[in-house]
Order: structure tokens, then C-alpha cells, then sequence
């Protein structure tokens, strides 16, 4: 099937730590996403976002931010483990909007230093994305051991996760273009 | 209530939007009472696209 315009999935980096791991994961995901014909990408720092923090929800909504979610079909959201949860940040970004996001696909890229590669982090984040509207994909990325899986210069070492991000992403296209589609031309009745 | 009867129209190309979802929202400030819905407890939230150019957009319901 061809689109009739590209769809278009951002890359959100949820971390705003010094020395964050989750970096070249971000830059990997877009680099996959980028070499998918049909498919405009872009990564959206939440460090670099200008969000108050004296305020929360869509009172501090970033009109950059918005437009960006009000143009995206899909969501990645990479997501780092810190003490058995997602960032604040993180969340305090995503509940800045909330229509933007209605029907639309999300996945989740865990990534932790210790062995479970952010499992518990995304459960957790799971619930929150569906209340703001987001259709959640059954496939997850797990980069464990974070350290160990990419260089010093942020090159992929491990190999093996580049099909397991092959698979997340095909379904997360598949459902981007299905619920592009429902919104567009599928009435609520 | 009144019904919204009129279709969104897009304001980047001026196509009438499809209505897609209707999302239940508890706003924390003050709102006008005639949004409120007593039975769901809070505003309902309109969603729309284009189907031209999939731009979206929100009302607020007063069905």
C-alpha cells in the first residue's frame, strides 16, 4: 500500500541525565526508522525541550513539541530505567499534551545497566501512554546491559539486536498506517 | 445540551474532518458548567482529522 504522504514517527529521548546511555539507543532507533522507505523521522530531546516545571499538563504545553505530536502517526519513546521506574521528565513531557496523540501507535525501547533491559520501567509507563490516548504495540526493544552494547564512539556492538528492532518496528508501522487510516476515515458512531 | 452538528473543517486545507474518538478529560480549573457531562463525570473531548492532510484537531462536546 502506498501512502499518500510519509508517515511520520519520532524518536523520544526520555532522559535528561548526564552521561545517559540512552543516547546512541535514540540515535540507533532513528537510524532504523530513517532507512525505512515512507517513513520521515526525527529525535526529540526532552532535554532540550523548554517545558516549565512550576506547572504540569498541558499548561506547559511546548508549541513545538505539540505540532511535532499533532504531525507524528507513531511514537517511539525510549524509555531508561531509573530505580525501577520511567523518568519524571519523561512523563512530565508526555502529559504536556493529550489530543495530539489520540490514535496513534506507540512502542518502547527500554534500556537499563542492569539485566532487564527496562521491563519494569515499561510496564509501568504502559498505562500512562494508554490514558493519553496512545495504542501501545505488543513488541518492546530490551537493551540490558546498556554499557555492553554500544561503544564508546555509540556504535552498535551487538548485532543481534537489530533484528529484534527490525520486528518492533514492522509492527509499529503496521499499526501506525492501520490507525492513520481509522482516523482519517473511519467515523465514531 | 446542545448537539455539535457542525463538522470541523480543517484549517489547513478546509475539508471537513473525520470524528475519530471522543476522549473523557477531568479538567483541573474552572470550566463552563455547559461542557460538564453529570453522567461520565467530565468534559468529553472531540477529536478530529483530516482525511486530506491528517491534520487534528479537538472541541469540546456538548452532545
Amino acid at each position: 500500500m502506498v501512502e499518500p504522504r510519509p508517515l511520520f514517527i519520532p524518536v523520544i529521548l526520555g532522559t535528561v541525565r548526564q552521561g545517559r546511555r540512552s543516547a546512541p539507543v535514540a540515535r540507533l532507533m532513528v537510524s532504523e526508522l530513517s532507512g525505512r522507505p515512507g517513513i520521515e523521522t526525527d529525535l526529540i530531546d526532552v532535554a532540550r525541550l523548554p517545558l516549565r516545571v512550576d506547572d504540569a499538563g498541558e499548561a506547559t504545553k511546548d508549541p513545538t513539541f505539540a505540532a511535532q505530536m499533532n504531525r507524528a502517526d507513531a511514537l517511539v519513546v525510549v524509555s531508561p530505567e531509573y530505580n525501577h521506574g520511567y523518568s519524571g521528565l519523561l512523563k512530565h513531557v508526555l502529559d504536556s499534551c493529550l489530543r495530539e496523540y489520540i490514535h496513534k501507535a506507540v512502542g518502547v525501547v527500554g534500556v537499563s545497566a542492569g539485566p532487564f533491559g527496562g521491563a519494569r520501567g515499561i510496564q509501568d509507563l504502559l498505562p500512562v501512554l494508554r490514558e493519553l490516548g496512545l495504542v501501545t504495540i505488543f513488541w518492546d526493544v530490551h537493551f540490558a546491559t546498556v554499557q555492553n552494547v554500544f561503544d564508546e564512539s555509540g556504535v552498535l556492538r551487538e548485532p543481534a539486536y537489530l533484528p529484534r528492532i527490525d520486528k518492533f518496528l514492522k509492527e509499529l508501522v503496521w499499526m501506525a498506517r492501520t490507525l492513520r487510516h481509522g482516523r482519517e476515515h473511519i467515523v465514531l458512531e | 445540551m446542545v448537539a455539535n452538528a457542525s463538522p470541523v473543517v480543517c484549517a489547513t486545507c478546509e475539508r471537513e474532518m473525520n470524528h475519530h474518538a471522543e476522549k473523557l478529560v477531568h479538567p483541573t480549573g474552572s470550566v463552563d458548567d455547559g461542557y460538564l457531562d453529570p453522567i461520565l463525570g467530565g468534559i468529553v473531548e472531540e477529536v478530529h482529522a483530516c482525511p486530506a492532510c491528517g491534520t487534528g484537531a479537538s472541541r469540546r462536546s456538548t452532545r
